[in-house]
């Protein structure tokens, strides 16, 4: 059963690699291909003479290098901050984050921008990191607020006693032994970061700050004949977060290298 | 202490944003920068970015910033944010069933006063159809119109030649182009590839002397259920559920029209311009372009496909924005955008020049773009006619692919409509 769900969840990828390896210039297939006609690399140079892929990758990288450890951040620490409450503050403000999670982004668009004109951030990559200041969604600092709450309180009680503050605590007590939530909430927010569309569409009108999703989606203007570059384009959009989930996944069922040992 | 780091944090990001906003204050003597957004691939950006290059050369005040997106909908989900959120571009480039709403928000310049006291350019440089699209008024010109592209029959002339079939360069009828599409069926191959949508049934409609809508300057209700509009709308629907030259749901499904007619198995594909390009790609056949069949005793029309260039008013800079499509729309700007192919220049020496009408690139008969041109028609020019669209399509598309019932497809359309137009 679990093979078959692994199966169905990976077709759409090997569609995707076999459709990169088709030759240019032909119609596309009528069903899938196992090997596909005059199969090349050839889409995957070509790729980068159709837009400035350089360019797109460059600040995609940018907006997940500071908007992933930001989103870490604050999510932990709004988590910590949580955990810290009296009980009755406690469950006012999980149902507010509950309430924040229920809002959809269309509502928020218009103010948002109007929010990022004002400061002068439309058209840089700042609107986009800066969704890692409110931990990027809700549903981060909620987990990691369930995470702390697991903790044993006597460990936190002993180490006030010793005299370390909320901050010290959260740090050197709470953080290491939550380890497996920051590991998962890091494969999230960079999958969403990564392949984020609608924000950098919003926000993001000079081509030299694009991201690669918008360069991706251009592609999809190509002739059915060059499709394969469209699928060389997804193919390479895909491996980053590919390579991110695996290596999560390995440290999640083996942890070679130990990163998930509380200490 | 818990909640004054994220504040912190904060503070600084938005400091920092500040700055990076604070770096970009106008210096007098730098060029002004104009946002032009637009669709288009990757070909089409290629394109606009020589004509930036080109505009930014011959006028050194100013810099044009071309702002792709891939999608008309990309489009409007952007322009309409920064319109929101009090900065929009300069300019956009829009289809003509689009460019309504604008024009009732108030976003628009009108570009009438501009085009009257233009030395550059005349109205009567341009041909008739598209300049009446975008006269949203009925007398001011809303926008520029940039190309006037128009629904076309590609045709496959070797399976023509193969159905011993004469190419109808000349014209044909309704009666024609089922018997050709007859005799190209079968094998595997279809005579008839079209997108079941209102555009491509609304020339059908007008050739048969219907129309599609009660009132084409204040629709209330669509027309399809009535006197010639009906037969055509049973024409229509009849190629697919009778005649069966049309490729059925599954196959619509796993392949599209244009990949198909690529492939050599559609004689005939109905679409407008926008396919030259692609299409110029086939290596293993011939194929050309001819006008739309007309109905019995009906007249030669087709479904106008314009885009053009509106400026936003409010930024100060629209007169900026003029000079842009003073060039963008002079000789020079036309046959930068024209090498594509993907164009059908909206300038009448432009559009009837050999450069445009050259049959050494397919295809051989470009002048059937030229006569178009003079013939089309538009739709409606009301702010909901691009929802009324949307809500409709899908029921047509139903019927006409036989997952519906013609009439119950008809009686779904009606309502749609009805309450679109009421609701302005």
């Amino acid at each position: 059963m679990v093979a078959l769900g692994a199966v169905l969840f990976a077709l759409p990828m090997v569609v995707m690699v076999l459709g990169s390896l088709r030759g240019r210039g032909l119609p596309p297939p009528r069903g899938l291909e196992l090997l596909p006609a005059e199969a090349s690399l050839s889409a995957y140079s070509a790729i980068w003479g159709a837009l400035p892929w350089a360019t797109y990758l460059r600040n995609s990288l940018l907006v997940v290098a500071f908007a992933v450890p930001l989103s870490l951040l604050v999510g932990s620490l709004a988590g910590w901050g949580i955990r810290l409450l009296p009980a009755r503050q406690k469950r006012a403000v999980v149902t507010l984050t509950f309430v924040a999670l229920l809002v959809p982004v269309t509502a928020v668009w218009a103010t948002r921008f109007e929010l990022f004109r004002l400061v002068g951030a439309v058209d840089t990559l700042v609107p986009l990191i800066a969704l890692g200041l409110v931990a990027t969604s809700p549903f981060y600092v909620l987990v990691y607020a369930w995470a702390f709450h697991r903790l044993d309180p006597g460990v936190l009680d002993a180490a006030a006693v010793d005299g370390a503050g909320p901050l010290r605590s959260w740090w050197s007590i709470a953080m290491p032994q939550v380890r497996p939530v920051t590991l998962a909430i890091t494969v999230l927010a960079f999958t969403f970061h990564w392949g984020n569309f609608l924000d950098p569409l919003l926000y993001l009108s000079s081509p030299d700050v694009y991201t690669a999703p918008l360069g991706l989606r251009l592609m999809q203007q190509l002739a059915p004949t060059d499709w394969p570059l469209l699928m060389a384009g997804a193919t390479a959009l895909a491996v980053p977060s590919v390579l991110v989930f695996l290596v999560g996944q390995r440290v999640f069922l083996h942890d070679p290298l130990h990163l998930l040992e509380r200490r | 202490m818990t909640i004054r780091i994220p504040a912190a944090v904060l503070s600084v990001a938005l400091l920092l944003a500040a700055c990076s906003g604070a770096g970009a204050t106008r210096d007098a003597d730098a060029p002004r920068e104009l946002t032009l957004l637009l669709v288009g691939g990757p070909e089409e950006i290629a394109g606009y970015e020589a004509m930036a290059g080109a505009f930014a050369d011959a006028n050194p005040d100013l810099t044009l910033r071309i702002s792709p997106v891939a999608k008309q909908d990309d489009l409007l989900a952007r322009l309409a944010t920064a319109i929101a959120g009090g900065s929009p571009p300069e300019l956009f480039l829009i289809n003509f069933r689009k460019y309504g709403q604008f024009v009732e928000q108030g976003t628009l310049e009108q570009v009438q006063p501009y085009l009257d006291a233009s030395d550059a350019l005349d109205e009567s440089d341009f041909v008739e159809p598209p300049l009446e699209a975008f006269r949203y008024d009925g007398s001011t010109l809303s926008c520029q119109p940039q190309n006037v592209s128009t629904l076309v029959a590609y045709v496959n002339l070797d399976m023509f030649a193969a159905a011993g079939i004469a190419v109808p360069h000349d014209g044909w009828s309704w009666d024609e182009l089922v018997t050709a599409a007859q005799a190209m069926t079968g094998d595997g191959g279809y005579g008839l590839g079209t997108d079941a949508s209102l555009i491509r049934l609304a020339p059908f409609v007008w050739s048969n002397g219907g129309e599609v809508v009660d009132d084409t300057d204040a629709p209330t209700r669509l027309t399809l259920s009535e006197g010639p509009a009906r037969e055509a709308y049973d024409f229509f629907l009849d190629l697919s559920l009778v005649h069966g030259v049309v490729p059925p749901d599954a196959q619509v499904q796993s392949e599209d029209h244009e990949s198909r007619f690529i492939r050599g198995g559609l004689g005939i594909y109905l679409n407008s311009r926008k396919s030259t390009p692609t299409l110029r790609t086939i290596t293993g056949f011939d194929w050309d372009v001819v006008p739309l069949p007309v109905a019995p005793g009906g007249q030669p029309v087709t479904m106008l496909h314009s885009d053009a260039y509106c400026i936003v008013g409010g930024t100060g800079l629209e007169a900026d924005a003029w000079r842009v499509i003073e060039f963008a729309m002079g000789e020079q700007g036309q046959t930068i955008l024209a090498e594509s192919g993907r164009t059908v220049p909206s300038r009448i020496d432009v559009l009837d020049s050999p450069g445009f009408l050259d049959p050494s690139a397919p295809p051989a008969h470009s002048e059937v773009f030229a006569d178009n041109a003079r013939i089309a028609r538009a739709t409606p020019h009301v702010a909901a006619w691009a929802q009324v669209e949307d809500a409709v399509d899908d029921a047509l598309e139903s019927a006409f692919l036989g997952r519906i019932d013609r009439e119950d497809a008809l009686r779904r359309m009606d309502e749609l409509a009805a309450q679109l137009f009421a609701q302005g």
